[in-house]
């Protein structure tokens, strides 16, 4: 664990969360960050839920990437394998939250298998392998997207709530009206870059 | 919903994936701001919506209900990774600029959507077609989209240029916000122009 | 009991059927796919001397020295560099003429950059703005639009962070010589 490779891991960490946010500038995880954005609390718990299975997923996923289908020349198979350690860690992780937190456990409801599906969580795995992270990088880097993604929907839940009692045109109730705020978010967020510079 | 012209029509238009049901955008919209990567993607989740959906709806008797969704994403990853392969081999060039995309295509909502709605409970010839319906209302959205962001963020369509020189390139389309401004648009003027029914309204 | 035996029969058997397929048509692919691989280099070679995409004539036209390549006819030579981009190494051909003084051609070949923006410095226009650039002058990369001076270029819409390291990584080709 060198000093430069800890440095390289915490720069990661916080460009995923601003300057290269999973949601706002890979537009990953949009189909549960519309539906669920209704609402705060959900947003948050769903939001925490993800970080913590993008962390896990990211780290299993490289040790299975680099030890097991590297040396085996199985490399093509990486879809399959990651998806299916995602499903797998999803199930144990909601065996967990059902466990110690069933308030969210209701609350998420159908949600929470669905982050087994979350564009997010299978990206994250996806760019590790494509930017070549090491091992503590990689870990940064799943932090990172999960908090990331976690900012992102606390956000959009919070700018729902305030527009509740506006006049939004009714073609764009729902749906559109989320889109377009996840847009300027976007924009907003695009001024972060410039803030990180990686050597 | 019998007729193949009516899953045609369900699929493109009355439940048309992005605009009505906003699913599956994720993967996409990364990189709508070229047509090029975006027919390359779009081809891509034609061929894999609806030959999962076909492959869920022939086994759709035997598959044991409780791994129902294991059985789907074991079906929908393995098209995924065919056409990634043959990218690989016969495009190169685009499978390298498309990176991590293709794979994504896995997790995208219609296609696990199609194959749990559609393809689990109907005969495969019309799941084949639902599939394919989908994917091109897909197709269409997203073209358009990629229609406005290219030739407004890089003076292009299709990488040939059509404005001039002197055109100011609007960087925000080029960029993540531009896709998402461009999205919320067609979903209001889509809205405009055939506004849903009363119970499908989110 | 049965019932769960069945699912994880049902499972493993389509887990085969399914690993099958995808190495049957790796398999088919693969040699298609090597060849791709050690022709991507050559023709990136041949690409940046300014040479006919023609790979089978690549050991009639060019000296392979060590790790670089010169160019028999002209004596032009191409080397290959690699920098950090923005978020996962650049790797890039270089060709220079005989004199060492001008850039003949340049080819980005692999990085992990953003596709359709950060990801663009391998699409063609990008990669020909730098044809005829000295060396003796630093080469900037610029906004689009802007004022241009003879040893600049135009950097990527949306991507300032892939320009710049773009910019440093080009500049490091007089330290080849």
């Amino acid at each position: 664990m060198s000093e430069t490779e800890l440095t390289s891991a915490l720069v990661i960490l916080f460009a995923a969360i601003f300057t290269n946010n999973i949601v706002l500038t890979n537009f990953l995880g949009l189909c549960s960050f519309l539906s669920v954005s209704r609402e705060i609390k959900s947003s948050v718990g769903l939001g925490a839920a993800v970080a913590f299975v993008t962390t896990f997923t990211a780290a299993i996923n490289w040790l299975i990437y680099h030890r097991l289908l590297v040396p085996l020349d199985l490399v093509y198979l990486r879809f399959v394998i990651f998806i299916v350690i995602i499903a797998g860690f999803v199930q144990f992780a909601e065996m967990a939250i059902e466990r110690f937190a069933p308030a969210l456990y209701h609350t998420l409801g159908i949600f929470l298998p669905l982050i087994t599906v979350n564009c997010a969580v299978l990206g994250i795995s996806l760019f590790m392998v494509i930017r070549d992270y090491g091992f503590l990088e990689t870990v940064g880097f799943g932090l990172g997207g999960g908090l990331g993604f976690l900012v992102g929907i606390a956000l959009l839940a919070a700018l729902r709530w305030r527009i509740r009692k506006s006049k939004v045109p009714e073609p764009l109730q729902g749906a559109g009206i989320a889109v377009i705020l996840t847009g300027i978010m976007a924009l907003a967020f695009v001024g972060f870059s410039g803030m990180i510079t990686i050597n | 919903m019998n007729g193949a012209g009516d899953i045609f029509k369900n699929g493109i238009l009355r439940q048309n994936s992005v605009y009505r049901q906003v699913l599956g955008i994720c993967s996409t919209l990364a990189v709508t701001n070229l047509l090029a990567n975006t027919l390359v993607m779009c081809v891509a989740l034609i061929f894999t919506v609806s030959m999962s959906s076909l492959t869920v709806s022939i086994l759709r008797n035997v598959t044991p209900q409780r791994i129902r969704m294991m059985v789907q994403v074991m079906i929908i990853s393995t098209y995924v990774i065919v056409v990634d392969l043959l990218l690989k081999a016969y495009l190169p060039d685009i499978s390298e600029q498309l990176g991590p995309y293709v794979g994504l295509i896995i997790t995208n909502c219609i296609i696990m959507g199609r194959a749990e709605a559609f393809a689990a409970k109907n005969r495969p010839w019309p799941a084949f077609l639902d599939g394919l319906a989908m994917g091109l209302g897909y197709t269409m959205v997203l073209m358009l989209i990629a229609l406005v962001r290219e030739p407004l963020g890089f003076g292009t369509i299709f990488g040939l240029a059509v404005l001039p020189e002197s055109w100011t390139r609007w960087a925000v389309m080029a960029m993540a916000p531009g896709a998402f401004f461009m999205l919320g648009i067609v979903i209001w003027v889509m809205n405009l122009i055939d506004p849903p029914a009363k119970e499908q309204r989110s | 009991m049965k019932k769960t035996l069945w699912s994880v029969f049902f499972m493993l058997l389509l887990s085969c059927v399914c690993a099958g397929v995808l190495a049957a048509i790796k398999i088919s692919t693969d040699d298609l796919v090597s060849l791709n691989e050690k022709n991507a280099l050559q023709r990136q070679v041949l690409a940046a001397f300014g040479l006919p995409d023609d790979v089978s004539k690549f050991d009639s036209q060019v000296r392979t020295i060590g790790n670089h390549w010169r160019l028999a006819r002209t004596g032009a030579t191409a080397y290959s560099i690699s920098g950090m981009g923005f978020w996962a190494p650049i790797h890039a051909v270089v060709a220079v003429d005989a004199d060492k003084t001008t850039i003949l051609g340049i080819r980005f070949f692999r990085h992990g950059e953003t596709p359709g923006l950060g990801g663009r410095i391998s699409e063609p226009w990008f990669m020909r703005q730098f044809e005829g650039k000295r060396l003796d002058a630093p080469i900037r990369l610029v906004m689009p639009g802007g004022r241009k001076e003879l040893n600049d270029v135009d950097a990527i819409t949306g991507a300032t962070e892939t320009s710049r390291k773009v910019e440093k990584l080009i500049n490091r080709v007089k330290e080849l010589q």
